[in-house]
């Protein structure tokens, strides 16, 4: 038949779960990129690169920054203001497994 | 002392080793055209400051894990794959004083590293920035480690070496302080996410796969950018667990589709499995997902680091080895 187009397959879970994290992970490396005015492109963040000390040598005021941020876009709370786990923010990964969690 | 041993302790307290890089001095007006010409970084610190980056061989692949630290006018380069002699080379007519040959290395490593070196230097150790240093009469004191704990390198005069390892031991005893084996260290790197190159088998790979890019700038002209540059880097290293065993070099598939490869596997030291890094290919090099197979078996990628370091809770300002016991550890005991 003419003019039909053929759909696309959809993906299996699997690949839409890998899909869907590759997402989060690159949104959130643009939040920081574009938050902390970083002079780097997206992908030149790795997924566990550390965030703060060595890697992108971030400090508590981009943190706040970061957190606000994030919260912001996923209106959640990604961070408890009490009780902080500091091991949330230590790279792009350990934030997209916290934002996987308060999505379940 | 077995492995796990080793490991529970850098991960509980503070552990001693004898690391062997390769450490020059470099000086001179020559100096930072060398090290600019060879080192992928920016070579652009403040005096005290460090900076960790790679050595790139002239096909883009990793060949050292690379300290450079800022010394006033001279530099401190400090290579882990690579021998002096091959390190003084590359840097051509810069003036290099081979300090391998003069001086030993140790380090201390752990929750507790920062007590047992205040026990040693109460006035330099406490409060030393990470990746900084400073000199304590012949001793030059390194805040750094790969063991995502704190962690210090002491480089000391051959001579007083000995003495010193002694007498770290002696003061460490408190904590329960001992030499550690080159294999726990090695372990402590891979749950971190730190190089470890030995580990990888062999095996070569660029900064972009190893998830290095933040130790390079990208586009510097370097020793292995050409090389870099050329190469396609369609893979990512990418951690996982596992319940079963797995040999490194066995493929990684996803619904039957061949993805990747195990690069690094060992049994895991806090509970039952085994945990590593594969090589992916980019795609699916994302961790958090529980349905790729190993001949058959199901992995699960996951976050680097792989541990919850006992140092991200312990405050130097507040906390003293009195406090240990409440404080929360990554495995049980």
């Amino acid at each position: 038949m003419v003019g039909c187009a053929v759909p696309e397959p959809t993906p299996s879970p699997v690949h839409a779960a890998v899909a869907r994290r590759a997402a989060l992970v690159r949104e959130l490396a643009e939040i920081l990129v574009h938050t902390l005015r970083l002079r780097i492109a997206p992908d030149e963040i790795d997924p566990d690169a550390p965030l703060f000390g060595a890697g992108l040598q971030l400090d508590s005021i981009d943190s706040v920054e970061i957190v606000v941020a994030i919260e912001e876009a996923f209106r959640i709370t990604l961070v408890d203001r009490q009780d902080g786990d500091p091991a949330v923010l230590r790279t792009l990964n350990t934030l997209a497994d916290r934002l996987d969690e308060t999505r379940r | 002392m077995s492995l796990a041993d080793d490991v529970h302790l850098l991960r509980r307290s503070v552990g001693l080793s004898r690391p062997r890089a390769a450490v020059v001095r470099v000086t001179g007006d020559g100096a930072v055209p060398a090290l600019d010409r060879l080192l992928p970084c920016d070579v652009w610190l403040r005096d005290g400051q460090v900076k960790p980056t790679v050595l790139l061989a002239s096909d883009g692949t990793v060949e050292a894990d690379v300290l450079l630290a800022c010394d006033g006018d001279d530099w401190l380069l400090s290579a882990d794959g690579i021998d002096p002699d091959a390190l003084i080379a590359l840097l051509g007519d810069a003036d290099v004083e081979d300090l391998s040959a003069t001086h030993a290395q140790l380090a201390i490593d752990g929750p507790f590293a920062w007590a047992l070196l205040g026990a040693w230097d109460e006035a330099g150790a406490i409060g030393l920035p990470y990746l900084t240093f400073y000199q304590q009469d012949d001793v030059r004191v390194t805040r750094a480690g790969r063991t995502g704990e704190f962690g210090y390198h002491l480089l000391v005069p051959t001579a007083r070496a000995d003495a010193l390892g002694t007498e770290l031991l002696a003061l460490g005893e408190r904590f329960g302080a001992r030499w550690v084996s080159p294999a726990a260290l090695a372990y402590c790197a891979l749950e971190n996410g730190f190089l470890d190159l030995p580990s990888l088998g062999g095996a070569r790979l660029d900064p972009r796969e190893l998830q290095l890019q933040w130790r390079i700038v990208r586009g510097k002209h370097c020793r292995g950018a050409d090389g870099l540059a050329a190469r396609a880097s369609s893979r990512r290293t990418t951690a996982f667990r596992s319940v079963t065993e797995v040999a490194v070099g066995s493929r990684v598939a996803c619904e039957g589709r061949d993805i990747g490869e195990v690069l690094v596997v060992a049994p895991d030291v806090g509970g039952p499995g085994f945990l590593g890094l594969l090589l992916l290919d980019r795609d699916f090099a994302v961790a958090g997902i529980d349905a790729f197979t190993v001949g058959g078996m199901p992995i699960c990628t996951v976050s680097i680091p792989m541990v919850r370091n006992r140092s991200l809770y312990v405050r130097p300002q507040r906390h003293t080895w009195a406090d240990e016991a409440a404080l929360p550890l990554p495995y049980p005991r």
